[in-house]
């Protein structure tokens, strides 16, 4: 079963523009046992995307990996070839995206792109498309949705934010996976359609036993679904323990921040927040790229990158407050 | 879709009424006196003042145009100076052997655009795709009369692989259809549906690379510019074979703005056709109205003026209803949405 | 009393900013600086071709027979050789590039401007009566190809070079109606304009100072790209014959009374073709540079 694990090494990922290359990802490491559920948090622009991106190999075309392995299933999916990442992106892995009015194409109805799905995931041709529409009647109406065949045959544009996300998770969850890939599934959705939508991939993960990596900017919803929690910044994971143990004993300072930003229902005002902006990716800071917004910096902070290290058993941090020598 | 269609339709017919109107008013006002142009000057003036009478060119000016409005929709379009005989059958005569020539040009049009745009696209950055922008800029640069002169001086002349001009070289077939390729497979004769086709390429050539060039540059940066949109990402995530993201996926949300320009190029072939018909000496409807024009023929200008204004609104109608066909949010979406 | 240097002033002004900007993103196409470059040349070529040709006397009535029909590279009196009356295409070609140059400097300088403000009303009064009127009558030029109309418009005149001209004009104001329409509609239901709208600021103040800036990019760029339609137009008239007439030197003359003479003596057409080919490649290079510098 350790065969289906995920495990990010040590990954460098750039983007090249015109004034310069953007070094996003600064050395990231994940992992993600079979069945295991993980959570990613972290700012706006701090690269879970493009990590995630990474692993299913689907970054822009300006982007270079630069270095590191990303290994499933024993292989290295950086250097697979294409029928083997092709076989992964049909059997393997899949991922949701934050807004499903971009990752639907407008220009054709929802039928044909779940259709064609189903269709090349098992390459068995020469099935009757009315066996195809049964199997995506039955899909939709396991995301929950009403009038499965009004949703069939309409496009995209006709569809609200939450019925288009459920689409997208339909489509997801087509064929058998091992690996669901949240992107901030709901952020973009009204706040009463986050929540069901949340419960819905949290009910279909369960029944499934698929491994979920949930990437969130809202606290409170990982907290209530992910076995595991990454933080990372400006393209660094710079602190990993079990969900219980990271909101109650965050270490790094930055998680520190992230936690006080959020406020609090019994009281206590609001907080000062992280001083500060996110760094220029193309000339990042020296050393920990946090420095300049830490409080609590070390002589060796600015001058060299803190390894990740192991605190203690299950909780990770990169920081040098934390480092023995 | 039906109201967009109609919508398309009275606008159309709004703009040819108010085009007729505005060629009319030019034809009859500007030139000065159409019945002195058309006699010898010796004539006496009561003869003048019977042929203006005869004519109804007496009458006040909106008349005028009501009256040919009514003898157009009879089919009669006026008498010709410059043929001596009716502009209706000057019309039936020529306009197919021209039209021949615009739909070879805009087959070619299409396919062309499609086989370079999608090359170049598919091969993003690479020696296709600089090949055809570099072809496009040339393609943009060089009228279509310029175009038709150097096919002729190179493929014609220089090297004698198509004919320096004219329609056909072997006999014509009997007159059926007027299109004379068509009468040829009527006929029978392959051989001169050969021929035809045979002339026709250079100067149909001619007429489409600039538009075609064109198209292919627009269908390139459509491509280029939709691949790296979430919904390509997606479909690849998702393990879609690269062919069907490619050719299905990607390629119908790129190639919208390129039907559009290519259908108003195509719509506008018949009004550029002159150029090149006069370079290869093909005895279309275009050349005939040049000399018409030359020879100050004021009615076969106005017709030709019309006849080219109808088959552009069709055209554009038609280019409108596919476009609606290949993107539903301009169909489905009512006005005010 | 400090006295503030004038220059430093507009040196460090935004629109100074702005403009450096612009010229900064453009520069790095290397297209656009050869589309430039063309551009400034055949420009130059065109307002100074009388003193700079070597035989001014060619653009007229001439003829010197002994000197007719040699070819071109062969000798250096006449470079690009010399058609049949023994004048020189070099020079002749020059100064088809100055009546070129006028023609499409007269005619958007005539269409320019009356066309935009009338796009800027119907596009600011949308949906009312006075844009159905403007954009009806403009959709009435625009429902033939521009060719078409610009010949029958001709060929009821007398042909010359200011006819011409005149019925490029008259159907060319529709198709700067329509872009500037289409740009100030959208640009009229911004919040910025409701904003001065609702301050009180004149409609004169809020179409002139506030939509069209903003139309500009799309007016500019298609200035640019129509000097090589208008030069394209402009030949296609004078090929027929409808334009100006022999013995003007114009480009698209002088390329159709090449023609009898081909293929055995091509020069005489191809280096006024090469001549329209280039001023039009330069115009749209550059165009293309300005719409990408307008474009984020």
């Amino acid at each position: 079963m350790t065969e289906q694990a995920l495990e990010i090494k040590d990954v460098y990922v750039g983007y090249k523009t015109y004034r310069g290359t953007s070094k996003v990802l600064d050395g990231v490491h994940l992992k993600v046992n079979a069945g295991e559920r993980v959570g990613i948090i972290g700012e706006s622009g701090c690269g879970k995307t493009t990590t995630m991106k990474t692993i299913l190999r689907i970054l822009p075309t300006n982007a270079v990996i630069q270095k590191g392995e990303v290994y499933f299933g024993g292989k290295n999916v950086l250097t697979i070839g294409k029928d083997e990442l092709n076989e992964l992106r049909r059997k393997h892995i899949v991922m949701i995206s934050q807004d499903p009015t971009a990752a639907l194409n407008p220009v054709f109805k929802i039928e044909t792109q779940l259709i064609d799905i189903i269709k090349y995931s098992e390459k068995r041709k020469g099935k009757k498309t009315e066996e195809f529409k049964a199997r995506c009647i039955k899909l939709l109406k396991e995301v929950a949705l009403p009038d499965p065949e009004r949703v069939l045959g309409s496009y995209p544009f006709q569809l609200s934010g939450g019925m288009k996300q459920r689409v997208c998770i339909a489509m997801a969850l087509a064929t058998p996976r091992h690996l669901l890939i949240a992107d901030e599934p709901t952020t973009n959705l009204d706040v009463t359609i986050q929540d069901q939508v949340l419960r819905l991939i949290k009910d279909i993960a369960e029944k499934r036993k698929l491994s979920v990596i949930l990437i969130s900017q809202a606290l409170g919803s990982v907290k209530g679904f992910v076995d595991k929690v990454y933080v990372m910044y400006a393209g660094n994971t710079v602190e990993v323990a079990d969900t219980k143990e990271l909101f109650s004993n965050p270490l790094h300072p930055y998680t520190k921040g992230l936690l006080d930003s959020t406020p609090k229902l019994t009281g206590g005002g609001f907080s000062e927040g992280i001083k500060g902006r996110v760094p220029d990716y193309i000339n990042p800071p020296s050393g920990c790229r946090f420095h300049p917004r830490c409080n609590y910096t070390l002589s060796r902070c600015e001058k060299e990158k803190p390894p990740f290290i192991d605190f203690d058993g299950n909780h990770g941090v990169a920081c040098w407050r934390y480092c023995k020598k | 879709m039906r109201t967009y269609i109609a919508r398309r339709l009275g606008f159309a017919l709004f703009s040819l009424i108010g085009l007729s109107i505005l060629v009319f008013y030019l034809a009859r006002v500007i030139p000065g006196d159409p019945v002195l142009m058309m006699v010898p000057p010796w004539t006496e003036p009561e003869v003048i003042e019977k042929l203006r009478h005869t004519l109804g060119l007496d009458k006040p000016l909106h008349m005028q145009y009501f009256f040919w409005l009514k003898d157009v929709f009879r089919g009669d379009l006026g008498f010709s100076v410059y043929t001596r005989r009716s502009v209706t059958s000057d019309v039936l005569e020529y306009l197919p052997i021209s039209l021949e020539l615009v739909i070879l040009a805009a087959l070619m049009e299409v396919v062309g655009a499609f086989i370079l745009g999608v090359l170049a696209g598919a091969h993003a950055y690479k020696w296709p795709d600089n090949l055809v922008r570099i072809i496009s800029y040339i393609g943009i640069s060089v009228p279509s009369f310029v175009w038709a002169i150097i096919f002729q001086l190179i493929f014609a002349w220089q090297l004698p692989l198509f004919p320096t001009g004219g329609l056909l070289d072997v006999p014509r077939p009997p007159r059926v259809t007027g299109f004379t390729s068509l009468d040829s497979l009527i006929a029978g004769r392959f051989d001169a549906f050969v021929d035809v086709i045979w002339h026709a390429a250079l100067p149909a050539l001619a007429l489409c690379i600039g538009g075609m060039t064109q198209d292919a540059r627009m269908i390139r940066a459509g491509m280029v510019g939709n691949k790296d949109k979430e919904y390509i990402t997606m479909a690849t995530s998702q393990g879609l074979p690269k062919r069907l993201v490619m050719f299905k996926y990607l390629l119908k949300p790129s190639i919208i703005p390129a039907v559009t320009v290519m259908g108003m190029d195509v719509a506008a072939m018949l009004g550029n056709a002159f150029l090149v018909e006069m370079v290869f000496m093909w005895p279309g409807f275009s050349r005939h109205a040049i000399n018409a024009m030359l020879r100050s023929d004021l009615n076969t200008i106005v017709a030709t003026v019309m006849v080219i204004g109808i088959i552009f609104a069709i055209v554009n109608i038609i280019t409108d209803i596919i476009v609606a066909y290949l993107d539903p949010r301009i169909r489905l979406v009512e006005r005010g949405e | 009393m400090k006295k503030i240097s004038l220059f430093k002033t507009i040196k460090q002004s935004p629109r100074w900013e702005s403009a450096r900007r612009m010229w900064y993103k453009f520069s790095r196409s290397p297209l656009s600086i050869t589309g430039l470059v063309i551009s400034a040349t055949c420009i130059f070529i065109g307002l100074f071709a009388p003193y700079i040709v070597p035989y001014p006397e060619h653009g007229g009535y001439f003829s010197n027979y002994a000197d007719a029909f040699i070819p071109p590279f062969q000798n250096s009196k006449y470079i690009f050789g010399t058609d049949e009356y023994g004048r020189d295409i070099l020079t002749r070609t020059m100064l088809g590039f100055q009546y070129s140059l006028m023609m499409a400097g007269v005619v958007l300088s005539l269409v320019v401007a009356p066309g935009v403000i009338l796009g800027l009303i119907a596009g600011y009064h949308k949906e009312r009566w006075i844009d159905m009127v403007i954009m009806r009558i403009s959709d009435i030029f625009i429902a033939v190809p521009p060719l078409v109309l610009a010949l029958a418009i001709c060929s009821v005149l007398e042909p010359n070079i200011f006819n011409a001209m005149m019925a490029v004009s008259l159907m060319w104001w529709p198709w700067y109606a329509r872009l500037t329409y289409n740009v100030s509609s959208a640009i009229r239901n911004e919040y910025f304009v409701q904003a001065a709208e609702v301050m009180g600021a004149s409609t004169f103040h809020i179409i002139f100072k506030e939509i069209l800036p903003n139309c500009l990019g799309p007016i500019l760029t298609k200035v640019t790209l129509d000097v090589g339609w208008v030069i394209l137009i402009g030949s296609a008239l004078s090929f027929v014959g409808l334009g100006a007439q022999p013995p003007t030197p114009d480009l698209g003359t002088m390329v159709a009374d090449g023609g009898k003479w081909m293929p055995d003596f091509w020069w005489m057409s191809m280096f006024s073709a090469l001549g329209i080919v280039i001023i039009i490649l330069g115009f749209n290079l550059l165009g293309d540079g300005v719409r990408d510098v307008f474009t984020e």
